[in-house]
């Protein structure tokens, strides 16, 4: 008796299944990276448009309180409609950890509002609290919207941030409001589309092997059929139904070796 | 010699009865029709032989026979008898 193992249909399942994995592996291997990237733009693309649509909300009367807070003037109710509208956009876009407005002062970045400020648990800056950390992206982010191409890390965490400049009501630029998503939060996304794509290449792969398997089982069980009717005929019995009917090349040699098991039993007839 | 007449029998039984064909046809004719040589067959003995096709052919390849009868009937326009 044959060992399982090298039966057609295990050989041709397994091949096909091999064949699948490489292919896929290799597609996921490729695409994931682009994807990735892809979705960061994404990202970016969402933070510099919330960053936008906040300088809006904030340009002119809010631009002008902004303008009029100095130090100490975190208990004061101008500050407090600033910090409610932060808060309240923030509330909107739940995976922005930090939305805030900053200044200028000569070549210092400072804080104006921070709606952290005052948290136990995670205290943000003070009104004119310097920003150590400010890059050229942030710099620019006084002229023009400008958002993060990479990841960049202060004392509050790692973040893709975005800015946008804030005017007062006579159009001039004042300050900026920079909205961070935290690092983290854009890499459990791109794992999350890296989770669905390993899930769904799983899923294919686990398909194609049923139907490989349910294709290769069809063609095995007719050439075993065949395999009967030779190996009955190989022991002198004629009268064999071969019992094979496709259309295909294994139709084919089954219709050959119905002609051939016809002829023979023609020639064995006295 | 066999005349064209066998040669086209044979050439359509073929298909269906293998190499063997000469034998089984020369075996009807011999056998059922009065010990007749199959290669001096003439299209009067068409319908006989067909009719011997059918009911031997039958008993070896199934319904096939009925097709390679149906066949022969179309090509040479005759009837079974």
């Amino acid at each position: 008796m044959r060992n399982k193992i090298h039966s057609l249909g295990v050989k041709l399942t397994l091949s096909f299944m091999f064949l699948i994995l490489f292919v896929t592996a290799l597609m996921y291997a490729l695409t994931l990276t682009e994807i990735k990237k892809a979705l960061k733009e994404v990202v970016r693309s969402e933070l510099s448009a919330i960053s936008q649509m906040m300088a809006l909300e904030l340009n002119g009367a809010d631009g002008d309180v902004m303008q009029k807070l100095q130090a100490g003037d975190e208990k004061t109710e101008l500050y407090a409609r600033i910090k409610t509208k932060l808060k309240s956009f923030q509330g909107v876009h739940p995976d922005i950890k930090y939305i805030y407005t900053m200044k200028k002062n000569g070549s210092e970045v400072q804080f104006i509002v921070d709606p952290m400020y005052g948290d136990a648990a995670d205290p943000g800056a003070a009104i004119g609290e310097k920003y150590a950390d400010a890059n050229q992206i942030l710099l620019g982010g006084f002229e023009k919207s400008s958002t993060d191409a990479d990841y960049h890390a202060d004392k509050w965490g790692t973040f893709l941030s975005s800015y946008a400049p804030v005017r007062d009501s006579k159009n001039e630029l004042i300050g900026l409001v920079g909205v961070d998503m935290s690092a983290t939060t854009v890499i459990q996304k791109q794992n999350f589309i890296g989770m669905m794509i390993y899930l769904a290449t799983g899923i294919a792969v686990l398909l194609a092997t049923v139907i490989i398997f349910i294709f290769s089982v069809t063609i095995i069980k007719d050439i075993h059929k065949l395999n009967r009717a030779a190996s009955d005929i190989s022991l002198g019995k004629t009268d064999v139904e071969i019992g094979v009917v496709r259309k295909d090349e294994i139709g084919d040699l089954a219709e050959s070796f119905g002609r051939m098991v016809t002829s023979l039993k023609i020639m064995m007839q006295k | 010699m066999s005349n064209s007449l066998s040669e086209r029998v044979y050439e359509a039984s073929v298909p269906y009865l293998g190499p063997a064909a000469m034998v089984f046809l020369k075996r009807q004719t011999a056998t059922h029709m009065g010990g007749l040589n199959f290669e001096q067959i003439t299209l009067t003995d068409l319908p006989e032989l067909l009719g011997w096709i059918l009911i031997s052919g039958r008993l070896l390849i199934g319904p096939k026979a009925d097709d390679l009868v149906g066949k022969l009937q179309n090509e040479f326009n005759v009837r079974l008898q």
